[in-house]
């Protein structure tokens, strides 16, 4: 019987090999930036903007939101930027930078209400299903609308998890910390959210 | 590493840790002794494998076919003009103000000292100043007067000063009327005030 983990499958970032040079490490061009170097900075927010902006997308469902809540975190993550300690920092600048935004959007549904956030965020959904470049759109394609539609289902707690999970690449432990809740919660948590996007996909 | 095994609650929990490859090298050894050994928790072990699979293959292929909330350049851009007016303020902010200094006692000591002092000064004046409005005092610096009824007049004033001084209370009307005495009579009253103070002392 051979057993193994199943790999990641979120794409990490390029590996050196074949001579070609290892680029610099998350933490190497915060450094760089604390010092002042704007392109350490680009390549950072580079680098993560496609997975960040996707978890941020698919927490919040609005696009416009996501976007906001994109820039509130790296403007958090200016202000901070003395704070964070890459050697107690669990999980590296990612889970740092995740957390971060995790609390942006916290935040969020803190400060305009849960029933207020959801009518804002159908009411959105809506209107960019009906605009008029809807139909020229690939995220008018049946499996992403069923996606999105499951993912909106979810409990908050569980969509965070599982996001946090598929777009930081975060381990457990890390996540667990970051929600504030135990471990076996938050593992409980990531089996019912894949449970649930099961069921509503192949409906 | 320490060892988690044994504070997960459940197979899903122990599990989904040993498929994210997040337990130390003893607990998956351990794991896998359990797996080899139960088959009912190696058929859970490839349901959560395919649940796994299939949860990040759909997100996959959703996220394929959907665009970014916006264009990652575009989103890159205005990231990066925040950062750099973020830096830009940064560089021009003024250095902090030094803290206030220190008082050595608290704040509201001082007027009240200045208050205290100011009242010790006015019950200081108040209690040193004269009693009596100023005395009339014969001037016997002056010329004596040459002619008889000049020095008449002037015995009659000194002789009342004295009848005033000695009496001590007197009031000024009440001097001007003894002194518009005769001069003997004047004296008369004058040794019975000082017989009577010498009797006064002698009792």
């Amino acid at each position: 019987m051979g057993v193994t983990a199943t790999p990641n499958l979120t794409p990490s970032v390029a590996s050196a090999g074949n001579g070609v040079p290892e680029p610099p490490t998350d933490e190497a061009l915060l450094e760089l930036l604390r010092d002042g170097s704007t392109s350490a900075g680009e390549m950072l927010v580079k680098r993560h903007c496609q997975p960040l902006l996707r978890y941020l997308h698919r927490l919040v469902g609005s696009e416009h939101l996501a976007e906001e809540l994109h820039q509130q975190t790296w403007v958090s993550v200016m202000d901070h930027l003395d704070r964070f300690d890459k050697s107690s920092a669990s999980g590296g600048f990612k889970a740092w930078l995740f957390r971060i935004a995790t609390n942006k959007a916290n935040d969020h549904w803190r400060s305009s209400g849960r029933d207020k956030a959801a009518k804002q965020t159908l009411r959105l959904v809506h209107a960019d299903e009906h605009a008029p470049d809807a139909s020229h759109r690939m995220e008018g394609s049946e499996q992403e609308a069923k996606l999105r539609e499951a993912i909106d289902r979810l409990p908050q707690n569980q969509r965070q998890v599982l996001m946090l999970r598929y777009y930081g690449n975060l381990k457990f432990v890390d996540i667990a910390e970051m929600v504030g809740c135990p471990l076996n919660t938050a593992l409980g948590r990531m089996h019912k959210a894949m449970m649930k996007l099961k069921q509503i996909m192949e409906q | 590493m320490t060892s988690l095994l044994h504070n997960l609650e459940n197979n899903e929990a122990i599990l989904l840790m040993y498929l994210a490859d997040e337990l130390s090298a003893e607990d998956r050894a351990e794991v896998e002794h359990m797996l080899g050994s139960d088959g009912g928790m190696r058929a859970e072990l490839e349901r959560l494998r395919a649940l796994h699979d299939g949860t990040t293959a759909a997100i996959g292929a959703a996220d394929a076919g959907a665009r970014l909330p916006v264009s990652e350049g575009v989103a890159v851009r205005r990231v990066m003009r925040m950062m750099r007016q973020w830096q830009i303020d940064h560089a021009q902010a003024p250095p902090p103000e030094e803290p206030l200094r220190e008082l050595r006692f608290p704040w509201w000591s001082y007027p009240l000292t200045t208050a205290a002092a100011v009242l010790i000064a006015f019950l200081v004046w108040w209690g040193n100043r004269p009693d009596h409005p100023p005395r009339r005092v014969a001037n016997f610096q002056q010329e004596p007067p040459s002619g008889p009824s000049d020095l008449h007049g002037f015995r009659q004033e000194v002789a009342g000063q004295m009848l005033l001084d000695s009496y001590d209370t007197m009031e000024e009307d009440f001097a001007r009327m003894v002194v518009n005495q005769p001069v003997d009579s004047l004296l008369e009253r004058l040794k019975m005030s000082a017989e009577m103070r010498k009797t006064d002392l002698d009792l």
